[in-house]
């Protein structure tokens, strides 16, 4: 039909929209909230729950849900409403914050483990008074992204590179590294900071390569790798690429040549994707396990189990973790108010999962060890999902000044 | 003016004036006002499309280059500079309509698949650059601390625009005057060439116009169009993510077009409404919901080529009883 | 960087490149018999990665998997294309394109559904893993043998195609669809067969991938545009054109590496971006 001037047809046509967008406007979807529910407190949890990492985002919810429900799903005497929004990317995570906080009044939000998203959200709740706890490991996120309202759990580079690296050193009297790079902020953090502890510790770094992050073909580097003999070749990148690199790095037979290593293990996701044969002897740094023996650890990892049928991994624990902290801020505090809240939380001691551990006050950073594990033979495993034990871990941090955080 | 004029006039005006007043009250209605915000700034990004597909037949997809340059342009300023609203705006048209002027060019070069694939080449090197160069855009990390500047004429007045319902009728103003001045396009005499274009090209050219200068054209105004929707979406955000210069982003708005009903105008917006709301609703209680949405695209293309707006047109056809058929 | 070094590349980006060459023997011939830019060429690619997947995790047979799985691609494959790309042929292309676009988005999303987010686990068979020795460096055994079959396979295509009854219609068929049709021959189910023929190559090459690639939901979209940018670059229609495209994408992409590893791939574009701005058949298309 052809469309000249502006007929009756469109009149009706605008109208019939008009009407169809105002009856599914109010009848498909629900009221506006003015505020949170009478006496209910909102909590909400970004987390990635489609795309690549949805995995991670379910482990992470999980951990959240449990720790909820121990806390008896009230705090000062109301309920907690949890609501959990998938957020892959930053523009759908900043509008599902604002989302939460206009319906529901939140003022509590656990975001997921993209650095891009955590990092946004984290300054959108520093504009708009609203807590948040993160779960992702740029060392900004404490250091010059840092702002009042941000806490962070997970270890940043810094501690986890000074926790594996020497241990390598010591354990197995590595003198040569080689290094795995992903071009990206975070690689290039994990690689500065492994110089930097080289250069402490004397030894050498035979050599780098980067790769792209989300790279499917490491032959390339590899093959590097291997002419460079190294002691220990060491995996500076996470999640699929991590999987990828490994795996190729071992059907190329790497293991024959050095030791390998992966400096920040993303746990049971990546575990599971390697499988045993691979992960044999493969050392791995991580920010929890569920073998550490505090008795706070042993209670929760039996609930999990119980609840879910398998081993808590790294990222479930995070999110009980850093949920505890927040849900018994606020019953230390007594309120709701952000600034009392914020008060209660920092420089505060208690037991945790992984022993004491305590959100300094200068950056919001979470003071806790990182882990060094190795991953064990068929033998060895105890379980189906007892992929690594523990060898040892220490607690690392940069001193406040030092951080680049000015709050 | 005669009654019949003032009533063609009325009613050329009406459909205009109803699609406002639902605007005026879509941040009511809707769940929270920041989902309006979006499908706002999305339904005007769509209707810039729709200039370039509906109206002229050019398939491209560089649309997240022009929309996410935009966003790094205005955001950029901000977070340098923090000059007035009204520069940081323009002046992320105007480099949109430069790029979209390069792009526009190299891709009307000959006629076809081509300008497809060119321009998904370019949107992956758009893409690229904004990811390497990462003391500039952030990278993957996106660039943050872009304040929201306030609606200002220096010495005359200054207003807040934080709240989010103020930011909305912003660019709920904006969106009018881009809605009117593109439908001034298609309607002029450029546009019927376009749409000339669009029917058969060659047949264009035999008559004697220069089609790749048209082409070239739409690109600049429908690429200005989509750098002022990114403009206004930097200044939503407070954040530039690097996805809105990603593939998917551009994908989202062929989606929103092809759903609501290409050469119609009315119809991207539908898109934007349909595809947004639908998304934002589905995504909370199902993380696969994207296959609904794939399933309902293709649905439309293989039974519904003119989009929701072509449904609501044959329903209209369907309940009316037919009387001097007039094509 | 050891001439060692840059030559064990080489055979890397053979190995790389015949996957590609693989891909864009089958894009090729549907982009230039029908005119159909297969937005949804990547996805059987991943299907048929993630099929070898559950025969391999069933049968714990892998070369089981090179045989039966292109054919179930190409099932799949030639059932899309009779119940849906066929009504759009008489509409303007763009249709196709957005069909194609759509499919390809469900068909990853019920591979999430049916698989998991997350990428699987994929070893090659206890027979061709291990490694040769090359020179001092080891290369693994899988690779050679991918060098290998898909050599060979394209030896087949180049047989079929230019001595067979059948390959003269597809090449005909690239060089003017409509005079074959008026020469007598059913095109219609000429492009359904096509199709499958296009499907099963793809699926075949996820197949032959998986096991250096690993099974992925993305992996589909990731490889769709450098299949796009072989065949613009060797050329739409051309049987050699894809040849020597994918081979030089595969070098490319493996020597860039070497050097800046984030910008393997966008040269890979750019290459593609020139060749359309200046070459726009390709080096070897017979046609635009």
């Amino acid at each position: 039909m052809k469309k000249t001037l502006y007929s009756r047809r469109d009149f009706i046509k605008t109208t019939a929209i008009g009407g169809l967008g105002l009856a599914a406007g109010l009848g498909a979807v629900p009221k506006v909230a003015r505020g949170a529910e009478k006496g209910s407190i909102a909590f909400l949890n970004l987390q990635p729950f489609s795309g690549a990492y949805a995995d991670t985002g379910l482990d992470v919810s999980r951990g959240v849900r449990l720790a909820i429900e121990e806390f008896g799903g009230k705090v000062l005497g109301r309920e907690i409403k949890l609501v959990e929004r998938d957020a892959t990317n930053p523009s759908d995570s900043l509008r599902r914050a604002k989302e939460a906080v206009e319906k529901e009044g939140c003022k509590f939000i656990q975001v997921g483990t993209s650095s891009a998203v955590a990092l946004a959200v984290s300054e959108y709740g520093s504009k708009n008074d609203v807590i948040v706890g993160c779960h992702a490991g740029a060392d900004s996120i404490t250091g010059t992204a840092c702002n009042k309202f941000t806490f962070r759990w997970a270890v940043p580079t810094y501690g986890a590179i000074r926790e594996v690296v020497p241990r390598l050193i010591k354990e197995l009297k590595v003198n040569t590294f080689y290094t795995i790079t992903p071009e990206y902020v975070f690689g290039e953090d994990l690689l500065r900071n492994t110089k930097e502890v080289l250069k402490e510790q004397g030894k050498e770094l035979a050599g780098n390569s980067y790769h792209a992050l989300g790279e499917a073909e490491y032959s390339a580097i590899i093959t590097k790798a291997m002419g460079a003999k190294a002691d220990c070749v060491l995996f500076l990148n996470f999640g699929g690429d991590t999987v990828n690199s490994v795996k190729q790095a071992v059907n190329f037979g790497l293991k024959k040549v050095s030791k390998l290593c992966i400096a920040w293990s993303g746990g049971q996701t990546e575990f599971i994707a390697m499988g045993t044969k691979i992960l044999e002897d493969v050392w791995v740094g991580i920010q929890y396990h569920h073998a550490i023996d505090t008795p706070m650890n042993k209670r929760v990892v039996g609930d999990y189990y119980k609840k879910y049928g398998v081993m808590m991994p790294y990222v479930a624990a995070s999110g009980y973790q850093q949920m505890m902290v927040m849900l018994n801020a606020i019953k230390r505090a007594g309120s709701t108010d952000v600034k009392k809240v914020i008060a209660a939380w920092e420089d505060y001691e208690y037991e945790a999962l992984t022993g004491k551990e305590v959100y300094r006050k200068c950056d919001h950073q979470c003071i806790k060890p990182y882990y060094t594990c190795r991953g064990k033979t068929e033998a060895e495993k105890k379980a189906p999902d007892d992929f690594v034990g523990i060898i040892g871990y220490s607690k690392n941090f940069l001193a406040c000044d030092k951080t680049g955080c000015k709050m | 003016m005669s009654w019949g004029g003032l009533k063609v006039k009325f009613q050329k005006n009406a459909s205009l004036v109803i699609m406002v007043g639902i605007f005026l009250v879509l941040p009511f209605i809707l769940p929270y006002r920041a989902l309006a915000t979006e499908v706002l700034i999305f339904a005007l990004a769509t209707i810039a499309f729709d200039l370039l597909l509906g109206y002229t037949g050019i398939m491209m997809f560089c649309q997240a280059s022009f929309f996410g340059s935009g966003a790094y342009i205005t955001g950029l300023l901000i977070h340098h500079f923090q000059p007035n609203i009204f520069l940081c705006m323009g002046t992320a048209v105007a480099g949109v309509a430069l790029l979209a002027l390069v792009f526009g060019y190299m891709g009307t070069l000959r006629i076809g698949s081509y300008c497809v694939l060119l321009t998904l080449a370019f949107n992956e090197l758009i893409f690229f650059i904004a990811y390497q160069w990462k003391t500039l855009t952030g990278g993957s990390d996106g660039l943050r601390n872009i304040p929201r500047p306030s609606l200002e004429i220096p010495g005359l007045f200054k207003v807040s625009l934080l709240s989010e319902t103020r930011f909305y009728f912003f660019a709920l103003f904006f969106f009018i005057l881009s809605f009117v001045l593109i439908r001034k396009i298609t309607e002029s005499p450029f546009g019927r060439i376009l749409q000339g274009i669009r029917e058969n090209e060659t047949r264009a050219q035999a008559i004697g116009y220069n089609t790749q200068l048209f082409k070239i054209a739409a690109f600049v105004i429908g690429g200005s169009f989509m750098g002022l929707a990114g403009s206004l979406y930097a200044m939503f955000m407070n954040f530039v993510d690097i996805n809105l210069v990603a593939f998917d982003t551009s994908g989202k708005i062929v989606m929103m077009e092809l759903i609501g009903g290409m050469g119609t105008l009315f119809g991207p917006i539908l898109g934007a409404v349909v595809v947004a709301l639908a998304s934002d609703i589905a995504n909370a209680y199902w993380d696969r919901w994207l296959l609904i949405l794939g399933i309902v695209f293709v649905a439309f293309v293989l039974f519904a080529r003119g989009g929701v707006w072509g449904i609501i047109e044959n329903l209209r056809d369907w309940v009316r009883v037919p009387r001097l058929k007039d094509e | 960087m050891t001439l060692n070094l840059v030559l064990v590349q080489i055979v890397n980006g053979l190995v790389l490149g015949m996957i590609y060459v693989l891909l864009a023997m089958g894009l090729s011939i549907v982009w230039g018999m029908m005119n159909i830019i297969n937005f949804s060429h990547g996805l059987f690619f991943a299907l048929g990665a993630y099929l070898a997947y559950t025969l391999f995790s069933v049968t714990g047979n892998f070369f089981m998997g090179m045989i039966f799985v292109p054919l179930g691609t190409a099932v799949i494959g030639m059932f899309l294309e009779l119940t849906l790309l066929k009504r759009l042929y008489r509409l303007n292309i763009l249709y196709q394109i957005l069909m194609t676009f759509g499919l390809a988005l469900i068909g990853r999303e019920l591979i999430i559904i049916l698989y998991g987010p997350v990428g699987k686990s994929f070893v090659p068979p206890d027979i061709l893993s291990g490694t040769i020795t090359l020179g001092t460096f080891f290369f693994p055994t899988y690779r050679i043998f991918l060098l290998f079959v898909s050599i060979c396979i394209t030896l087949g295509m180049w047989l079929f195609i230019e001595k067979t009854k059948y390959g003269s219609v597809i090449r005909a068929g690239t060089e003017d669809s409509e005079m074959v049709s008026a020469l007598g021959i059913n095109i219609s189910r000429v492009f359904t067969l096509i199709f499958g023929l296009s499907m099963a190559i793809a699926g075949l090459s996820g197949v032959l991938a998986a096991p250096i690639r690993g099974v992925e939901p993305m992996m589909g979209e990731a490889i769709l545009g450098i299949c796009f940018a072989v065949v613009i670059i060797g050329g739409m229609g051309s049987f050699m054109g894809a040849i020597i495209g994918g081979v030089i994408v595969g070098l490319s992409q493996s020597l860039v590496t070497l050097i800046m590893p984030s910008a393997s791939i966008i040269v890979i574009f750019l290459v593609m971006a020139l060749i359309l701005l200046l070459k726009p058949r390709g080096l070897l298309g017979i046609r635009d």
